[in-house]
């Protein structure tokens, strides 16, 4: 039934009692970074290792993150990395509170293709919605696989990326870089807690959908006639 | 003479009636004792007017006391009066509705005076008779008034034909013209007893219309109470909000006259987050005719379909409709359909170049080699009138060929003679001089005005008028393009302002649904009633506007229609070599995704085509029941490019106007969620597949 059908989607958009407000936080950056694992993990799901007999299939989901100022839901959205499909991510911008740009230590030319991110996200918001900043964070991953081999002179180190950092802060709205591991966890947690910190500071001019609906304003028209008694008891019974 | 028998046996019966009012005087029942004493005296005038016109010495003292009595009564009647007039007003229904029929036995017989003949017994039956249909005794007058304190109003009293009290005055009155009439021509000869006869008619009707009048004054304050009351609850629940206001009153008021709607209410009140409650109460609600929310659904729905009729009629008709296979070979191919696109009829008429492209792609060259060199303006206008009419005969034979070659697309194929008329009206229009021409521009402010929250767009009026009338030469495809998608845009936003306001309306009705589970319930239930009429007109506005890419995603499907998932960069592992045709469940879906008419429902399919997927992976691995080969985890990296591959197979173009319709009407509280990534994701997934019509695959 119809009715059965809708339940399920009504639940997943409301949480019950006060209703946290949403935010959105993509997740970017070239195939193979760990985008994926490290969005299993923001949400709560194990690292990807060994045998599985399920298929996860959400690339999207959310979770609910308790603050002092109150609650914060933020729904992660996974991407596709690939070249030619990276051109066409821009779909998944809409509504974008936070965008976490990932690349791979190990991998130069993902940490190379950063700036296509980081400018494709300034375009946007030079040109089609300047309203809505979309607050960047860079994330080095696999930081594990950094340690374990020693130092090697092809991985991309932290001042590199802060260069990069301050020659691009113009216009751009890089917040943090972040190392970690989605592998062994590391810096995940803290990763999170500077998402739901920006996140807090965008809340205060965040106005809820409640509100809005509320102000909806009546048709006109449906305004009820005034009903005359004299006029119906004239036309009706000829008095 | 036996009158003074006779009156003194009255004298009795007056005493008895005036005792009998006295009691009710006594035990307050101010309102009939009123009556009473008032019909009391009466009786007592009727007998002295019957005395004095055969007066006689022995019945003087008779007719004082009769006198006596009389000013008894008049004396409390001055009393009570004051009283009088409030319990109509304070005593609620009891006392207005109650008639003021005197207990039985008071008259028992009427004033012999009056009526002498036939004989005594006889003449009291039919003398009371005659009574007891005015106002002693008006049973049809009480009903009358005991259906509206039922809670009617006095509209739909009269809708269903039930009586008010002056309409059952009104017909009593008749009935007693009728009764005096015919006792009349009974009578012929005694002029007195006419003249008497006449006046207790005359009483009579005078008594009835008082009655009647008193009773309406009663149902009009029980009225006006109720729709106090109404409004009362009205200003309670949505204090300052008139509008509102106004309207819940109007719900409450279509609730007293249709009765079902009230277990409804209880049962929301008794469970307001059951979803399928709410579901089938909004169902219930938009499948009703005369709801004021199903008033103005389809008022709504009659004002969108008026603005979007008029663009899909002037610039869908001419297309050929995007399908598989679409010619890959043809590079004109492309620049002749955004030809197709951008040009329409009227175009055609003022533009002679652009209507020779236009007919020999349809083949039809034999009309065109006249006028293709020269201006149309150096030749008269009926030459011209009769060239523009060979083309357009022949557009429309190319369309009639096409119409019949793609029956499928039900939507697309073209009204031909509808066509006919308005490229001929279209032409003519064209070609009177002192016609001002329409800017693209000009037309839109007539949708922009409208726009503004104003309700009162005349549909049919000015906007569709002008537009019939306008001939807008297109500069540039870009411009009408551009024009519009700013249509397009507008419409959209109207839908969502239509939506948001019913919604509103709701929550008016049902402050139950006024939580995030209700709304979203409602807004979802409300969804398929506003679309079902809708959706083919909005998919058409939406496939003229995104031809261009219907057209790429039509050849790469064309072209890719057996690509393997290898070919578009599924990993290896997802490829699925031991299907005989992989991920087809998610292909079957993704087809499936059409016959839905409302966005929603739609969204669902596409997040089961997602689910499918993943699921295809599953079983593909269970059968091989390799513990070796652990079923792989899926990312958006995984996804994409299946999803590109399903959307090839499906080859269907058009699921690139549904695409943006649901991204346009899904309500945002969706597009975050998990149901606006997959769609985001099959945007990107169209977006891949267009660009591989430019770009193939190595």
């Amino acid at each position: 039934m119809y009715g059965t059908n809708r339940e399920g989607m009504a639940r997943r958009l409301t949480n019950p009692g006060v209703k946290a407000p949403e935010f959105k936080a993509i997740l970017l950056g070239e195939a193979g970074v760990g985008k994926t694992c490290l969005f299993r993990r923001f949400i709560g799901q194990s690292f990807p290792s060994g045998t599985k007999t399920t298929v996860a299939s959400q690339a999207s989901d959310k979770k609910v993150y308790e603050t002092d100022d109150g609650d914060i839901q933020v729904t992660y959205w996974d991407t596709a990395g690939m070249e030619r499909l990276a051109s066409l991510t821009e779909t998944y911008y809409r509504n974008t509170n936070v965008a976490i740009i990932l690349f791979d230590v190990t991998r130069r030319d993902t940490f190379d293709r950063v700036i296509f991110w980081v400018e494709n996200i300034q375009e946007r918001r030079h040109n089609k919605d300047p309203t809505k900043d979309i607050k960047i964070i860079l994330v080095m991953n696999k930081i594990d696989l950094r340690t374990s081999t020693g130092s090697d002179t092809d991985f991309v180190t932290s001042s590199e990326v802060m260069k990069f950092i301050e020659n691009h802060q113009n216009g751009s709205k890089i917040q943090a870089l972040y190392e970690v591991s989605a592998k062994t966890m590391e810096g995940v947690d803290e990763l999170q807690s500077f998402v739901v910190k920006c996140l807090s500071e965008e809340r205060r001019t965040y106005a809820t959908m409640d509100r809005d609906i509320k102000s909806l304003k009546l048709d006109n028209d449906y305004r009820s006639p005034k009903f005359s008694l004299k006029a119906w008891v004239k036309k009706s019974c000829g008095f | 003479m036996d009158g003074g028998t006779d009156l003194g046996r009255n004298l009795h019966s007056a005493l008895r009636a005036v005792a009998n009012a006295v009691k009710l005087d006594q035990d307050h029942h101010n309102q009939d004792a009123y009556v009473y004493y008032v019909q009391c005296i009466m009786y007592i005038a009727q007998n002295l007017l019957d005395e004095i016109k055969a007066p006689s010495q022995e019945m003087t003292h008779v007719r004082k006391k009769f006198v006596q009595l009389g000013q008894k009564c008049m004396e409390r009647l001055g009393a009570l009066a004051d009283d009088v007039g409030k319990p109509f007003a304070t005593q609620g229904s009891h006392s207005t509705v109650q008639s003021p029929q005197p207990p039985p036995g008071v008259y028992p017989q009427p004033p012999p005076g009056v009526y002498p003949q036939p004989p005594p017994e006889v003449s009291s039956q039919s003398g009371v008779g005659l009574v007891a249909r005015s106002v002693i005794n008006p049973p049809p007058s009480s009903a009358a008034v005991s259906q509206p304190s039922a809670g009617q109003q006095p509209g739909i009293a009269s809708k269903e034909k039930v009586l008010t009290p002056l309409e059952q005055a009104y017909l009593e009155n008749q009935q007693l013209m009728a009764a005096y009439k015919a006792r009349m021509a009974k009578m012929k000869v005694d002029n007195k007893r006419a003249a008497l006869m006449s006046m207790n008619l005359q009483r009579r009707l005078a008594e009835n219309l008082a009655l009647a009048k008193a009773r309406e004054a009663a149902l009009e304050r029980k009225i006006r109470e109720r729709q106090q009351r109404h409004q009362d609850i009205a200003a309670r629940r949505f204090a300052g909000e008139e509008e509102k206001q106004a309207f819940f009153t109007q719900v409450l008021n279509y609730e007293e006259q249709n009765k079902w709607t009230l277990p409804w209410r209880e049962k929301l009140k008794e469970s307001p987050q059951d979803a399928s409650l709410i579901h089938s109460l909004v169902r219930q609600i938009l499948s009703s005719t005369d709801h004021p929310i199903t008033v103005l659904l389809i008022k709504y729905q009659g004002q969108i379909k008026l603005k979007i009729e008029p663009l899909v009629l002037r610039h869908g008709q001419s297309m050929v409709p995007v399908t598989v296979p679409w010619p890959l070979d043809d590079d004109d191919e492309e620049e002749e359909e955004e030809e197709a696109q951008t040009s329409d009829y009227d175009s055609l008429a003022t533009n002679a170049s652009d209507t020779n492209t236009e007919l020999e792609k349809s083949g039809a060259s034999e009309s065109t080699s006249a006028n293709q060199s020269e201006n149309s303006c150096d030749k008269d206008l009926g030459d011209i009138s009769g060239d523009v009419k060979g083309n357009l005969e022949s557009a429309i034979r190319k369309g009639e060929r096409l119409s019949s070659k793609l029956k499928s697309q039900s939507l697309e194929n073209t009204n031909v003679p509808k066509v006919v008329k308005k490229c001929e009206d279209a032409a003519k229009d064209n070609l009177d001089p002192s016609r001002e021409k329409y800017d693209v521009n000009d037309m839109d402010d007539l949708f922009e005005d409208s726009d503004d929250g104003d309700d009162e767009m005349p549909p049919g009026t000015d906007s569709t008028a002008s537009q019939d009338q306008a001939t807008p030469v297109m500069d540039s495809p870009e411009q009408l393009t551009a024009a519009l998608e700013r249509h397009l845009h507008n419409i959209t936003k109207d839908v969502h302002v239509c939506l948001d306001q019913l919604m509103s309306l709701f929550i008016v009705a049902y402050e139950e649904l006024d939580s995030p589970a209700g709304r979203d319930q409602c807004r979802a239930s409300m969804e398929e009633p506003f679309f079902q009429p809708l959706w083919p007109l909005l998919l058409s506005l939406f496939r003229i506007v995104h031809r261009k890419k219907e057209v790429k995603v039509a050849k790469a499907m064309t072209q890719y229609i057996n690509v393997s998932p290898g070919q578009l960069g599924v990993a290896s592992r997802l490829q699925l070599p031991e299907e005989d045709v992989p991920y087809e469940a998610a292909i079957l879906e993704l087809r499936a995704l059409f016959q839905h008419v409302c966005p929603l429902n739609k969204l669902e399919s596409l997040v089961k085509v997602s689910k499918l997927i993943c699921q295809c992976v599953e079983e593909s691995y269970a059968k091989k029941n390799d513990q070796a080969s652990p079923v792989p985890n899926l990312g958006a990296d995984d996804l994409l490019p299946i999803l590109s591959y399903v959307v090839l197979h499906a080859g269907i173009p058009q699921i690139v106007s549904e695409g943006y319709a649901m991204e346009e009407f899904i309500h945002e509280s969706y597009l975050m969620g998990e149901e606006g990534y997959c769609l985001t994701s099959l945007q990107t997934a169209l977006g891949y597949v267009a660009s591989l019509s430019m770009t193939p695959l190595e």
